[in-house]
């Protein structure tokens, strides 16, 4: 994809990307991506002052990006401004940490069940809402005290892939990671588990531009003997394979080795149900699946519609005999990963998320899948029901697929 | 591999490539439709003029009316499966009303759109939205009056602008008050109040378009009976509503009859091999996507086309793609290459810009059915 700024003056001013952000649905008052990305943007390549506050109400949800015709990158453009954006008080203090969900997750992992009997205290999120601009409304994700290690990765005579967990699956939610490894076990892998850093998502979001370039080093560096062996790097949450695929192949700027490194990272990730299906694809899957009655409503996150590899959880699941999925049509969920816990925007997620949650209601699942923990999190708080990521559905539905600890 | 399962890509979400994947699943096709945006939907007034294709010719499209008139009917019985139906039929001619308060020949419009005829009614009343940008009721009641006197028709408008129910900030746009129409009930309730209360003895109401993306007919039909008369919607400045509502309707009726849709990444190269056209590369994060296809249809449009025709970078708009009587693209120098790749809609010939609409449904159905017929042949040898 062009990531050079001619794309810049393909902007018609269709507005196209108005008509598909989700932010401006729910509140009117948003600029929009039309005004913050392109049309700003040429004020600031001028060096001319412009309000840059908005820009943070900005999801980064890439609904912009998919709808715009003439290959404009939108969100793109507002996360550049996103970075030079200023914040003052307790908010740059709060963006700082939320932008940096590793520092968290072992700080938190390595003190529980401190950190998680803290963090479920009415006073302590009374506090942080006053304090810290932190909502009080949702609930924390808990920290699990065996958060994902290399140790979880099961390293054999099949085909060598390397697991990027990211953070959610690696501090939060880790048996997920290793039913991931046992998934990819089961059909024909030799798993490693890369655990260098952040996928660098969040502090873009966050627009902390310092913090997101360390965690592209530290990951590139730590896969770049794999990926030039030409192992394929697997991930498991759709944002980190779209920061992995779509971001790093353009923010190390310039031809230098390590751009080019970065890129042949991009060009080597694979989204887990992505590598799936290719197997389905060419008859290799295992497909030793045992009845499975399940009604489930599947959501599919913004940064799988933006990775353009269609639904391929959906291709999988309706591979197991008796699960009935089905897509709910919905925008954004509206928790956008921090996005949701910030005060000032809980509302504006909550009533991004009310088509998908109406959705769910009237198609009365069992429970709901998708694959993103931040998705999870909001529909489960949104709908009252349980979510689940899909790889567990998949395991679950082997003969003896219930245990992620099977011997080799 | 049998006839029945073949598989057809097609390029391009505009009116074209709608009915392109349509016609191809008709015929019995699994299709794949890519696209990179919205087509021309967003900029569509929604109306069908078949006049001009009539008196003009097509330019290198060559047609019988007998195939104009299964494509228009193939189209009219798409659209009303997809919940907003064309009405109206190649024959028919109605003056319908613009938003700058003008008249337009119409043979096939929307629901919506369909009951502006100042030649069935006697008083109309146009309601505007006070804070809404581009849209002026005084002003096209004023014109509407002028243009229904010169033609001799004895029709009055009556113009009323109302305040809509809910502060918005303004300049609004119309796709804000239909968000707002589609997200709250509470809101289209008093919309509808409102509505109710300015129509009294009119036999139809006029307003900007408005009345939700989500909307379908029955959703119309609905709102017309709570008001008391017609309504006739005037598509506004891009992004059009009307237009908005056509593309997801029509989406959504592609994906339940069977075609993968896959919008927001361009085409980066076609793969040709030989005399056939096996696929596309799409444009997406990390590698390059391969579609593979039994046959292609290309329905790119003029202003972003696919296969470029000249090395030139003046800026004289490039000169329309060529087509056999096949549809089968043809180089400069006049040669067929892939014999399953196939043109339809606004990049072939000489025809109106403002027009096309006729074209798109006329090319492209006859480009679905041909990349079926095609694969039929080839599997057949």
């Amino acid at each position: 994809m062009r990531h050079d700024d001619r794309t810049l003056d393909n902007c018609i001013k269709c507005s196209d990307c108005n008509t598909a952000c989700p932010v401006m649905k729910a509140y009117p008052a948003f600029p929009g991506p039309k005004v913050l990305g392109p049309d700003t943007e040429r004020f600031r390549k001028e060096g001319v002052a412009s309000d840059t506050r908005w820009v943070e109400y900005c999801t980064g949800c890439h609904g912009c990006d998919v709808a715009c015709p003439h290959g404009v990158h939108v969100s793109e453009l507002i996360a550049k401004a996103k970075a030079q954006h200023t914040k003052t008080g307790i908010r740059a203090v709060r963006d700082h940490w939320l932008a940096r969900p590793a520092f968290l997750g072992t700080l938190c992992s390595g003190t529980t069940p401190f950190s998680n009997a803290i963090m479920g205290l009415k006073p302590n999120r009374w506090l942080m809402s006053s304090m810290a601009d932190i909502t009080a409304e949702r609930p924390f994700p808990a920290y699990s005290s065996k958060p994902l290690t290399e140790a979880d990765g099961n390293v054999n005579r099949g085909q060598k892939v390397v697991f990027f967990p990211g953070c959610f699956i690696r501090y939060n939610n880790p048996e997920v990671g290793r039913i991931v490894v046992e998934l990819l076990r089961r059909n024909g892998f030799s798993v490693e588990v890369a655990t260098a850093s952040c996928c660098g998502m969040p502090s873009m979001a966050n627009g902390d531009k310092a913090e997101l370039m360390r965690c592209v080093e530290k990951n590139v560096k730590e896969m770049e003997p794999a990926v030039a062996r030409g192992v394929p790097i697997v991930t498991a949450c759709t944002s980190c394979s779209y920061a992995l695929k779509g971001d790093y192949a353009h923010l190390p700027e310039g031809s230098s080795g390590f751009a080019a490194s970065a890129r042949k990272l991009s060009s080597n990730t694979y989204d887990l149900a992505e590598l799936l299906t290719g197997l389905l694809n060419a008859g290799k899957l295992n497909v030793d699946f045992r009845a499975t009655p399940l009604k489930l409503a599947y959501h599919a996150p913004c940064h799988l519609k933006s990775q353009g590899i269609g639904r391929p959880w959906l291709r999988l699941l309706r591979a197991v005999p008796g699960i009935e999925i089905e897509e709910i049509k919905a925008d954004c969920c509206g928790m956008a990963g921090t996005f949701g816990f910030k005060s000032e925007k809980y509302p504006i997620s909550m009533d991004i998320g009310q088509e998908l949650f109406d959705g769910i209601a009237a198609y009365k699942p069992e429970f709901v899948v998708t694959e993103c923990g931040s998705c999870q999190m909001q529909i489960a708080h949104g709908t009252g029901l349980k979510t689940r990521h899909p790889a567990e559905i998949l395991l679950e539905a082997y003969q003896n697929g219930t245990s992620t600890r099977v011997a080799v | 591999m049998s006839a029945n399962e073949f598989d057809v890509l097609v390029i391009g979400e505009g009116l074209a490539g709608v009915v392109a994947a349509a016609a191809a699943v008709s015929r019995g096709a699994q299709v794949t439709l890519a696209s990179t945006g919205p087509g021309r939907f967003v900029l569509a007034t929604a109306c069908l003029d078949l006049d001009r294709i009539v008196a003009d010719g097509s330019g290198s499209v060559a047609y019988t009316p007998q195939e104009l008139k299964e494509a228009v009917s193939f189209f009219a019985d798409f659209s009303g499966r997809a919940g907003c139906a064309y009405e109206g039929s190649v024959e028919e001619r109605r003056m319908l009303p613009t938003v700058m308060g003008t008249f337009q020949t119409v043979s096939l419009a929307p629901r919506s759109i369909w009951q502006g005829d100042p030649r069935s009614m006697a008083k109309a009343v146009i309601v505007g939205i006070e804070g809404l940008s581009g849209f002026d009721a005084d002003f096209v009641a004023e014109r509407l009056f002028f243009h229904t006197q010169q033609m001799g028709l004895n029709t009055s408008y009556r113009s009323v602008t109302i305040k809509p129910p809910e502060d918005l900030p303004r300049p609004l746009t119309t796709v804000e008050i239909a968000t707002r129409w589609d997200r709250d009930p509470a809101y289209r309730a008093a919309f509808t109040d409102k509505f109710r209360s300015v129509v009294s003895d009119a036999e139809l109401m006029i307003l900007p378009g408005v009345l939700g993306v989500k909307s379908d007919d029955n959703d119309f039909k609905h709102l017309e009976e709570k008001i008391g008369c017609a309504i006739c919607e005037l598509p506004t400045m891009p992004p059009s509503v009307p237009g908005l509502r056509l593309l997801r309707h029509f989406e959504r009726q592609l994906v339940r009859i069977g075609v993968e849709v896959i919008t927001g990444f361009s085409v980066q190269k076609l793969c040709i091999d030989g005399d056939r056209c096996t696929g596309a590369h799409l444009d997406v994060p990390g590698r390059p996507r391969l579609i593979r296809a039994d046959s292609v249809v290309l329905a790119t449009g003029r202003f972003s086309h696919l296969l470029e025709r000249q090395q030139s970078h003046d800026s004289s708009p490039r000169p329309p793609t060529q087509v056999d009587d096949e549809l089968h693209a043809l180089t400069i120098a006049g040669d067929v290459v892939p014999t399953n790749l196939f043109e339809c809609g606004g990049a072939l010939g000489k025809f109106d810009p403002l027009h096309g609409n006729a074209i798109a449904i006329l090319t492209g159905h006859q480009a679905g059915i041909l990349a079926c017929e095609t694969e039929v042949n080839y599997a057949a040898r």
